[in-house]
């Protein structure tokens, strides 16, 4: 049984690389819905999903985050029609290059998030926040080890 | 600031989603596009809607990946807050002044970190948000737009100098002017758009002195995935509407305002709205009070009848007047001749009242028009003089028509039209030198 009191101060920060012209302007208008989702939750925009590379995912576990969301933009992007199977083969790579460091690689997600998919983004970043919390607890069982 | 002998192969007058298409067309065609908005940001109506009809695919999420598209595009430069004048046509060529308008606000400096909207004192309605919410004198126009710069309405700042203080870029600059550009194209193509019918035109409809009507495209800004309370509340007193009419071709298909023509859209996006609706508030009652329903188009008709199926309740009637009712309720009484019931005089009372209103003409583009006419047809649209076979011909060779600015359309048939005056465009550019 996971003991929940082991990590109730527990709050997992979250990284997330949103699109500056799609993905962005839908996290922007969550803000401005008033959607809750976690605090702990930080943005970075780029121009294109497709940019981001594994070292800087790396660079995130590193510095302290719990989970890395990349808000891609599906088929919407501007910059190519194979956006999408551009990041999922980033997202591939660093989780291989995550299994190697012993990093969960289910600590890195990605999902196509549009302009005005406000609620959509919120509901991922709550649903996020509960996995990294529910990983924390496992990781903390003695018994795992 | 004078610029001169800026040379462009084609200026695009619009940068609404037809603009966008002809820009990209155009552009992908190998030829540079001007491409210039009067205003603050690109999009055009598209970019305001809830959804589209009949598919019901959210209109922000196609509009904004054109719009990015288009601002990438290493063909196409834009200019927004611009209007173009003085347009005439010398031999194959056209001059064209463009007036670019200040912002007060260093364009390539400015991130859109919205740190002086937080500052600035002032408040006023936002004319994106159809007055339904204030703005700050110092403002994003709307949170999708592109470019994501601030402007300053010098109009209503009061020169306090909080936006200048805390800008982290220094981007605020009160000196700036407006900039004049002079260009030679070598074609052009109005995508300029139509304007809305303004609701207090229709005087029996007490559109100004009753809170509780609001026009369509305020219930698209409430319906829309950007809309400013989250909710649908009617104006009055915030309350959460029950009974809801929309009142059809509400400055359309009538002389008594000068629009005797249909605008061909209202009919669909009243029973868009009324199924948004019915999924927003499923214990909200709709009626559409109409005199013809126009469901032309392909999965049109399917769109009417699957709204009936939804207990959506359509009355045949001409909507005469609507008053306030005077119990302090805020609710409205709707006097109308029910066609299908031997035409008899009856009144309604809904707590709500959408007016479907039409579009008009936007055809002031005609006046820069210096050394040729610009034709209009007898609405005021921009003449096409091969209709049939040619829809996007203007009377001036090398002038093409998209959109709107020809004539009332949806969307996809704006589009389609774009793709035409494009093409028209790419083969006029391409034609063999005739000098």
């Amino acid at each position: 049984m996971i003991n929940d009191k082991l990590n109730e101060n527990y709050t997992p920060k979250i990284l997330v690389f949103s699109t500056e012209k799609i993905s962005d302007p839908a996290i922007d208008l969550a803000g401005l819905l008033k959607l809750h989702y976690p605090p702990t939750v930080y943005t970075i925009s780029v121009p294109c999903s497709s940019g981001i590379k594994p070292r800087w995912i790396l660079h995130a576990f590193e510095k302290g985050f719990d989970g890395v969301f990349i808000a891609a933009d599906g088929s919407d992007c501007p910059y190519g029609p194979t956006c999408t199977e551009n990041t999922g083969k980033i997202v591939a790579s660093a989780q291989d290059i995550m299994k190697e460091k012993g990093i969960n690689p289910a600590r890195l997600k990605m999902a196509a998030i549009c302009s005005v998919c406000a609620e959509a983004f919120v509901k991922h970043m709550n649903n996020f926040y509960q996995e990294l919390v529910k990983m924390e607890n496992v990781k903390a069982q003695p018994s795992e080890y | 600031m004078v610029n001169n002998n800026i040379e462009y192969d084609a200026l695009v007058i619009g940068g609404g989603i037809a603009g966008q298409e002809a820009s990209l067309n155009l552009a992908n065609n190998g030829f540079k596009v001007l491409l210039v908005e009067k205003d603050l940001s690109l999009g055009g109506k598209m970019i305001q809607l809830s959804k589209v009809f009949p598919t019901l695919d959210c209109a922000a999420c196609i509009a904004t990946p054109k719009i990015s598209e288009t601002a990438r595009n290493p063909n196409i430069t834009i200019m927004t807050y611009s209007e173009v004048k003085d347009i005439e046509k010398l031999g194959n060529v056209f001059k064209a002044k463009v007036i670019k308008y200040p912002r007060y606000v260093k364009e390539d400096l400015c991130s859109g970190c919205q740190e002086c909207e937080k500052v600035c004192p002032v408040n006023i309605d936002d004319q994106y948000n159809y007055n339904l919410v204030g703005r700050k004198a110092v403002y994003i126009p709307f949170n999708l737009a592109n470019p994501r710069i601030a402007t300053i309405d010098i109009n209503n700042c009061i020169l306090c100098g909080a936006c200048e203080k805390v800008c982290p870029a220094d981007a605020i600059d009160f000196t700036q002017k407006k900039s004049e550009y002079f260009l030679t194209v070598k074609t052009i193509i109005i995508a300029t758009g139509f304007n809305l019918f303004e609701p207090w035109k229709k005087k029996e409809y007490n559109y100004n002195s009753c809170k509780n009507i609001i026009h369509s495209m305020e219930m698209e800004r409430l319906l829309a995935p950007t809309r400013p309370f989250n909710y649908v509340l009617r104006p009055l007193d915030g309350k959460k509407p029950d009974n809801i009419a929309y009142v059809l071709c509400t400055g359309s298909r009538d002389k008594s305002v000068g629009n005797p023509i249909c605008s061909q859209i209202c009919c669909m996006y009243s029973i868009k709205q009324a199924q948004l609706l019915m999924g927003a508030i499923p214990t909200a009652d709709i009626t559409i009070y109409y005199i013809d329903i126009r469901a032309f188009g392909k999965g049109f008709d399917e769109f009417y009848e699957q709204a009936k199926e939804m207990d959506v309740t359509f009355i045949k009637g001409k909507v005469a007047k609507i008053t306030e009712k005077k119990d302090g309720s805020g609710n409205l009484l709707l006097r109308y001749e029910a066609i299908d019931e031997n035409c008899e005089i009856k009144e309604a009372e809904h707590d709500m009242v959408v007016l479907s209103v039409g579009i008009l003409p936007n055809s002031e583009i005609s006046s820069s028009f210096k050394n040729e006419k610009l034709e209009l047809d007898e609405y005021n649209y921009l003449l096409q003089v091969e209709k049939l076979t040619s829809p996007a011909k203007t009377n001036i060779k090398g002038v093409f028509v998209a959109g709107t600015a020809s004539g009332p359309m949806d969307i996809p048939d704006s589009i389609l039209s774009a793709g035409d005056a494009s093409a028209e465009a790419t083969s006029y550019l391409r034609r063999p030198c005739t000098c």
